[in-house]
């Protein structure tokens, strides 16, 4: 048997009119269909395309270590762009946590059925390799780590579901985890200082080799904080 | 032709280092104040190094990853973005400062020791973001910083979990991410239409064109949002209320000004040929509703958080009218000086004031206006920085919101716009009124005084540095206006010009 | 008419559909949904001009922004729902709704 069953909850009704401003729907809806017709006009109106950036993606594709052009773009080109993006993801997980703190431990052990949990170990190893497979293949195809990571995270919440495993409380080694990712990438982008006076350039012949390090990391993080989220959000 | 210098490691690792000591923190959750100060001391540290470089060498330039724009992604500092950065790390040290004797472990209070454990990895986070924020020169990544300071914002608003601070968070986040979602948008159009991200390339392609007008509204909507511009601006005053002291400090002081700040850059440099002046006197008249609207609000709040937080709204209806000031005169530094000026004092003055209200707050366990009879008696430190921010913000000689208000009416002179002048010196006179209203009460002798609980001696120190440097600004005007000017910014030639 | 120029003004449409959606409506987690599809529609609008009439490739750039906007948003959403459950859970009452003031 599961965890915790709510109670159901009747539909709410779908008129429900704004506290306080009683025209704001229709100034809304007249906005939202100005809005529309502006954008849509703009879109019309574009010039025709420079292909001058794709291009220049293309040509220099062979110098960034990778033979898929969106991982390029995303790990090499502007890998400064997924810095960031990773260290919103971490922020996440600890906003989330510091918002829960004082909830307390409202989720119960489930207990395991025989037949999920059976299935769970024909799957979750499978998952995790194709997880892996995806990280790996991103250099040449659409993959990598953003992929991979969800794959992965969500093996661990099937897990939590079919054979009843209670995720650790708080500890270093989870929040070790849970940074691995951007303490990699900074890590990675001071250390390009010792071969260059610039963050995050990777020497071309060690290009790929670095970018599969940090997907790695980025992965394991990826699928820790899809997984600690989860578990936030089952508890409130 | 102006040569960059090229390659201060500083401008990357003011963004790293914040981001591996909020890591640290969270691995090691031991000693995170010491961790926290020692970090915020190395951040303003490489601060002060930029700044110096800025000063000596001129402006610099990083092209991140080895891939010039529009491949990859620029930083940019020139004297703008250093004063900025200048102000921020002076702010967030003293907020540290002030954090650390805030969130005290050894309190009675067991929920300030688990919430200095979140306080110091979401503060880095904050602090990551800001510099980011003002160094970054692509579009999109603007985009991504501004996620990033808005989630930790949200986070450190909601950090006491109660109901209404939770309630104030929600409400914020949904007004951020709308103002997120229409810049990104925004964005789209313009890679839409001119296929690059950098600012340098964007500022030379783009012309008064249907899908730059898109781009412009779209773009300065979400980030008018994200500064609480009026109408706005009705999640800012629950927000900065309900959040922890140090927390208010840093989002009026610092939060509110850097999306200004982002559209200050994209107004006078990358859409330098697009912006009209009726384009420029919407923000001009919504900030000049926001000064009367605010200071108007603020005369009937009850708290004196609330108050403060009123002012917020009204002074950042001041920065937005420097948007018809500079367009109608673009190669004059009057209204952009006297804009990023009140961007300095206003947030000395501002945390130096929020910080006296936890001060109040901790001391006596509640801010109620009405009942601060007698707190200059055993309070006078945290008063007199009371005061002194007070005459910062309403704008007397000789702080630097006097110097930031007379270049603004200046600008708004010359013009000649009689309006936006009447506005700025109605809204000192509305400051003088709520600001006094304060001390009226504060100031009284009285006999009988309610529960006194002592706080640490940082936390009404920090608050009387700050509240004093907003005195200083106004003493070295001169010197500050000649640094912001380095590299030129406001002439867009001069960043077209310069190599790659 | 292009592919392309469907998608993008169905973006369009998803994108101010959204933003009427979170401004019109009065409980929050109506407004979040709305926020999503707004996003969505931001990000369909991006997919359909990577690939616009007179490129002979799709570009890579939009699609990697689509790929950082994705994370930031599901990010950000997530988050939303934390802080939306623990309001839930203070409140004791049946729903998350709440007065909206302006």
């Amino acid at each position: 048997m599961l965890t915790e069953i709510k109670p159901k909850r009747a539909p709410s009704l779908p008129e429900i009119p704004a506290a306080g401003f009683p025209f704001l729907r229709p100034a809304a809806a007249v906005s939202a269909l100005l809005l529309f017709g502006v954008l849509w006009e703009a879109f019309r109106g574009l010039p025709t395309p420079r292909a001058s950036l794709p291009n220049l993606v293309r040509e220099t594709l062979p110098l960034s270590g990778v033979a898929n052009p969106v991982t390029a773009v995303i790990l090499n080109f502007r890998s400064y762009d997924t810095l960031i993006e990773i260290a919103v993801l971490l922020l996440t997980v600890i906003g989330a946590r510091a918002a829960t703190a004082s909830a307390g431990a409202r989720l119960s052990r489930s207990v395991p059925e025989p037949l999920l949990a059976a299935f769970f170990r024909l799957l979750g190893p499978l998952i995790i390799v194709i997880a892996g497979y995806l990280l790996w293949i991103g250099k040449h195809a659409p993959g990598g780590a953003f992929q991979a990571g969800s794959l992965l995270g969500s093996a661990a919440i099937l897990g939590m579901f079919c054979t009843g495993w209670a995720p650790p409380a708080e500890s270093g080694c989870q929040a070790a985890v849970l940074s691995l990712g951007t303490i990699l990438f900074c890590a990675v982008g001071m250390g390009t200082y010792l071969a260059e006076p610039n963050f995050l350039h990777y020497p071309i012949p060690w290009a790929g080799t670095l970018i599969l390090v940090i997907e790695t990391g980025c992965t394991l993080s990826i699928a820790a904080a899809l997984f600690v989220l989860f578990t936030i959000c089952r508890r409130t | 032709m102006i040569e960059l210098a090229v390659g201060a490691p500083e401008m990357a690792l003011v963004v790293a280092v914040p981001l591996l000591a909020a890591c640290a923190i969270l691995v090691v959750r031991r000693r995170t104040a010491v961790l926290g100060m020692v970090a915020s001391l190395a951040i303003a540290a490489l601060a002060g190094c930029l700044i110096w470089r800025i000063a000596q060498e001129g402006p610099q330039r990083m092209n991140l990853g080895g891939w010039s724009a529009p491949l990859g992604i620029t930083l940019y500092a020139d004297g703008l973005s250093g004063w900025m950065l200048g102000t921020t790390a002076l702010i967030a040290l003293f907020v540290s400062v002030y954090a650390s004797g805030y969130f005290h472990r050894n309190e009675p209070a067991t929920q300030f020791g688990g919430t200095a454990n979140f306080f110091w990895p979401l503060w880095m986070f904050l602090w990551a973001a800001l510099n980011a924020l003002i160094l970054s020169a692509d579009v999109f990544n603007i985009y991504v910083a501004l996620e990033l300071l808005g989630l930790s914002s949200v986070a450190l608003v909601a950090l006491s979990q109660e109901a209404p601070a939770v309630s104030a968070a929600v409400r914020y986040l949904l007004v951020s991410l709308m103002g997120s979602l229409s810049y990104l948008m925004g964005t789209a159009f313009l890679y839409a239409g001119a296929g690059t991200l950098g600012f340098k390339e964007l500022a030379s392609i783009l012309h008064p064109e249907s899908f730059s007008f898109a781009a412009l509204a779209l773009m300065s909507t979400g980030l008018c949002m994200k500064s609480a511009l009026f109408p706005l601006h009705f999640w800012l005053p629950p927000a900065h209320e309900n959040a922890p002291a140090p927390v208010s400090a840093a989002l009026s002081a610092l939060v509110v000004k850097a999306s200004f700040f982002v559209m200050l850059r994209l107004w006078f440099s990358v859409f330098d040929r697009v912006v009209t002046e009726e384009a420029a006197m919407v923000p001009g008249i919504l900030g000049a509703a926001a000064v009367i609207a605010g200071s108007v609000q603020a005369l009937s709040a009850q708290r004196l958080k609330q108050l403060v937080a009123y002012s917020t709204v009204a002074q950042v209806g001041y920065l937005f009218m420097v948007f018809p000031l500079g367009v109608l005169n673009p190669s004059s530094w009057t209204a952009v000086g006297g804009a990023l000026y009140l961007v300095s004092a206003h947030a000395c003055a501002k945390a130096a004031a929020f910080m006296v209200a936890g001060n109040v707050l901790r001391a006596y366990g509640h801010d109620r206006i009405e009942d601060l009879r007698g707190v200059v008696q055993q309070m006078p430190v945290s008063m007199f920085a009371f005061a002194v921010a007070g005459v910062s913000l309403i704008g007397l000689p000789p702080s630097g919101g006097f110097i930031a208000k007379w270049l603004l009416l200046t600008a708004a002179l010359e013009g000649p716009e009689w309006g936006f002048a009447a506005v700025i010196v109605a809204g000192g006179l509305l400051a003088t009124a709520y600001i006094f209203r304060v001390f009226s009460r504060s100031f009284r002798n009285v006999t009988d005084l309610g529960d006194f609980k002592k706080i640490p001696a940082r936390m009404e120190w920090s608050a009387l540095t700050l509240s004093l440097c907003s005195m200083l600004l106004g003493l070295t005007a001169t010197h500050v206006l000649e640094f912001m000017q380095a590299g030129t910014p406001l002439i867009r030639v001069a960043m077209m010009e310069a190599g790659p | 008419m292009e592919p392309s120029d469907l998608y993008g003004s169905v973006g369009i449409a998803l994108f101010a559909l959204g933003i009427y959606g979170a401004t019109a409506l009065g409980q929050f987690m109506r407004q979040v949904l709305a926020l999503n599809v707004a996003g969505t529609g931001v990000f369909m609008f991006l997919i359909a001009i990577a690939h616009r009439a007179g490129t002979p490739v799709p570009d890579p750039v939009p699609h990697a922004m689509v790929l950082t906007g994705i994370v930031v948003a599901v990010s950000a959403t997530a988050f939303i729902l934390v802080l939306i459950g623990r309001l839930r859970d203070l409140s004791d009452s049946s729903s998350a709704q709440d007065d909206r003031d302006d």
